[in-house]
């Protein structure tokens, strides 16, 4: 699987025009609601609206498959794994050695990966469509120092690059006759050590190389205060947009706790 | 050492001899952020590098790094020229102001939405420049600018130092590209471990032909032919070795003797060892890189693998060892179809040597970094010693067994991978740009041994930008928009020059200066030029 060179995907859009605070505020009040609720139905209505956002922001269909090859293990996973750590009293439906299978536990399965689906595009959300100093702004004016906006936004900047990094380290190793087993998983594991010591020098020597790069660009100049060229204002727009995500993802919380609304898989 | 303001400084030198320290000494990285013992003093525009931190004397010196990659932290490349400025809290219109005007002179203000994780080597390179340029420092320092582009990148970035110069900058550059020098330049310093070990203008320099390659540095193409011919004056220019060869002032036989012309022994008689069937491949999401490649290797053949960036040199490469798969045609190894062998099934065949030694080097000593392969390829322990000690011998690191690689020098690490290809006696050989990074001693350390396998019988596929380095091949490939577009014998290649500049590569300037004097043949070798000319001239001994 090949990764794009950076998880924002430039454009011009709605999306994209929305203040950074608004989407990251809809990424975690999203995600809050959705710790809270376990409604298989709504995890569904929420990704549905998830990709309508992102598609009408004309990310590309691309970086939305790449989203969901990142993904696909844990959303097969854990329905898979369910039954093996559920203790319903349901009828059992099918039995495989110690395990039994309930309805409950498909269903259950099923909305515990959808929940994770979720979270992770609420946050795709806002990662796709907002630019590293955007990012930064938005840390910067919630409160968090600017050193450490900086670097959470590096960090994110150079997931990618050690990505491909890491594609060129496999590509190296299996060209000197490296195989990696498709039968025991154990050695599949060790067969990773040649590709991981050297991910781990690059990071290094990367992180280094960054830092004397900084300094090279005058960063943290003595006696000097930063100039921000971009300023975020929130507009009237976002404003609305950040009334109504409270009020929906606050609703939907607030229902949860009075009337037991998404406890269950399938209501 | 002193460097007047306004000047143009080349600094050269063999792979290790202290390059890129001095130029981290130069805005005080080294000390400040490396640490190490330190002694002396370094005075930049009056200030001691010692008692000024690095972020303040980056506004008087602007230190562009060799490596693209971590000096590019921003998601567009407006905000990666503005970050400097940004930095040194100065009014929002200056730095508008000033972004604008580095990159117009780096020729970027049309890429400024991109990301530069995006663009290409050379435009990252230009970006870099035009981030350190918009703090306007009065001393621009490049570390290898010009290393590892394709040469329509190279020419653009040489022409953009011109600019800078010509506008007065003080430039101090390292590189190890003598032909850029020589336009550049007013004055250059050879380091040899550390120290200086010859200064003066370019003429003078490049004089010491002898001298400089004992070193491992190369000198421009021109001033070799003038010492060999022993040209008095030497020259540097196409123009002056024209005017000395015209008024046939040169002396016979040339300096050094001349090598024998190597035989090609490929035997296309026998089954094609990599053969390629209309080939098609696409990167996900990505470009077509393979648009029906066809063509097929025989053993024991010499083929360099040559243009432009994009073109689908290294997809095509990567085909010949299984790292990749055709999705439509075939490509076959040894008789093997590559979609039914892995590569790593395959490695028992074919011999790749990467561009960067960090993408391989993670065993904890030299002995066990080369025995990986062979073991790989499940040999008993008798057989991996022999292999091992005899990789160790070829490339002179028998004393370093012991050490961990990744602690070793840049050109010692290389070295290590070669030795880890070599320890798998490959029949195919590929060398995706040997050259790159390296000083003239270790590049003609790394050719020589692709000659010695070919010469026992491997095949030597060699991927390259380098006129230079692509003459060792008997055979030349072109590649254009993934497709082999030429298949030739390298001599005919190299005497039609316009197919050189259609294929975006730079003939050697001695090609250039050959066709000025009316030469049959047109030399791309020194060696062949020499030949040429006395052929011309009726010497008697030239066989």
């Amino acid at each position: 699987m090949s990764l794009p060179p950076s998880l924002y995907a430039p454009g011009d859009s709605w999306l994209h025009r929305v203040d950074p605070r608004v989407k990251l505020a809809f990424a975690v009040l999203s995600t809050a609601a959705w710790m809270s609720l376990g409604s298989l139905p709504l995890f569904a209505l929420f990704l549905v609206l998830c990709h309508i956002m992102l598609l009408s922001a004309r990310v590309p269909l691309a970086r939305l498959g790449w989203a969901w090859r990142l993904i696909l293990p844990i959303t097969i996973l854990i329905p898979v794994l369910w039954p093996v750590f559920s203790t319903a009293a349901d009828p059992i439906l099918l039995r495989l050695g110690p395990v039994s299978v309930t309805w409950q536990d498909i269903w259950q399965g099923l909305a515990m990966a959808a929940r994770v689906d979720a979270m992770a595009f609420a946050f795709f959300v806002w990662l796709f469509t907002t630019d590293q100093t955007d990012m930064v702004l938005a840390f910067v004016k919630l409160g968090i120092p600017y050193e450490w906006g900086l670097m959470v936004s590096i960090a994110l900047r150079y997931i990618p690059t050690l990505y491909s990094a890491f594609e060129q380290v496999m590509d190296a190793q299996r060209a000197r006759g490296l195989v990696i087993s498709r039968t025991n998983p154990v050695q599949a594991a060790r067969a990773y050590i040649p590709g991981l010591v050297p991910m781990l020098i690059l990071a290094f020597r990367t992180a280094d190389n960054l830092s004397r790069a900084l300094e090279a660009r005058a960063f943290g100049a003595p006696g000097r205060s930063r100039t921000g060229r971009r300023r975020l204002r929130l507009t009237l727009l976002d404003g609305l947009i950040l009334v109504a995500l409270i009020a929906l993802f606050g609703g939907l919380i607030a229902a949860r706790v009075r009337w037991g609304l998404g406890r269950g898989p399938l209501f | 050492m002193h460097v007047e303001s306004g000047e143009f400084l080349a600094v050269m030198g063999p792979t290790g001899a202290g390059k890129t320290t001095l130029c981290l000494a130069l805005n005080g990285l080294v000390p400040q952020s490396t640490g190490g013992s330190f002694r002396g003093n370094v005075w930049v525009a009056g200030c001691n590098t010692k008692a000024h931190p690095v972020a303040e004397l980056a506004t008087q010196v602007g230190l562009v790094f060799q490596d693209s990659e971590s000096q590019l932290f921003n998601m567009s490349v407006e905000d990666e020229v503005a970050f400097g400025p940004e930095g040194l809290g100065l009014p929002v219109e200056e730095i508008e102001g000033r972004a604008e005007w580095a990159l117009g002179v780096l020729g970027l203000t049309e890429l400024r939405d991109r990301s530069p994780a995006h663009l290409s080597g050379g435009q990252q390179r230009r970006v870099a420049i035009a981030a350190v340029l918009a703090m306007r420092p009065g001393i621009l320092v490049l570390d290898e600018p010009t290393a590892g582009l394709d040469p329509l990148a190279r020419l653009a970035m040489l022409s953009v130092i011109g600019q800078l110069r010509n506008q007065g900058t003080t430039v101090v550059m390292v590189t190890q590209d003598a032909d850029a020098v020589t336009g550049l330049a007013d004055r250059v310093l050879v380091l040899d471990a550390g120290q200086i070990v010859l200064e003066g203008p370019p003429q003078e320099v490049f004089g010491k032909v002898e001298q400089l390659h004992a070193l491992g540095v190369d000198v421009p193409q021109v001033a070799e032919l003038s010492y060999r011919l022993g040209i008095q004056p030497p020259c540097l220019t196409v123009e002056q070795a024209f005017q000395a060869l015209s008024r046939n002032d040169w002396r016979w036989p040339p300096a050094g003797g001349l090598a024998q012309t190597p035989t090609d022994q490929a035997d296309q008689t026998r089954e094609a060892v990599i053969s390629f069937e209309d080939a098609w491949y696409r990167y996900a999401g990505g470009a077509q890189a393979l648009a029906g490649a066809d063509l097929a290797i025989s053993p024991a053949e010499y083929v360099a693998l040559i243009g432009a960036n994009g073109s689908g040199k290294t997809t095509l490469a990567k085909h010949m060892n299984g790292l990749l798969r055709p999705q439509q045609g075939r490509v076959l190894v040894a008789g093997f179809d590559t979609r039914r062998k892995s590569a790593g099934e395959l490695a028992r065949r074919v011999g790749y040597v990467f561009q960067n030694p960090d993408h391989q080097i993670f065993a904890p000593t030299v002995w066990e970094e080369i025995a990986f392969g062979p073991r790989n390829l499940g040999l008993d322990r008798e057989e991996i010693q022999k292999r091992v000690g005899s990789a160790l011998a070829t490339f002179g690191l028998t004393s370093l067994a012991e050490l961990p690689p990744a602690t070793l020098s840049y050109g010692q690490r290389r070295l290590v991978t070669l030795a880890a290809v070599h320890g798998m006696q490959p029949q195919v050989l590929i060398l995706d740009e040997p050259s790159v990074g390296l000083d003239r001693r270790l590049t003609v350390q790394v050719t020589e041994w692709a000659s010695e396998l070919h010469a026992a019988g491997a095949a030597v596929v060699l991927i390259t930008h380098d006129m230079r380095l692509a003459v060792l091949a008997s055979r030349c490939l072109l590649m254009q928009a993934g497709k082999v577009t030429l298949d030739t014998p390298m001599a005919e290649f190299l005497s039609r020059p316009e197919r050189l500049v259609r294929a975006g590569i730079e003939a050697p300037p001695i090609v250039e200066l050959g066709r000025r004097l009316g030469l049959p043949a047109v030399p791309p070798t020194v060696e062949d030029f020499c030949r040429a000319l006395a052929r011309q001239a009726g010497e008697v001994d030239v066989e």
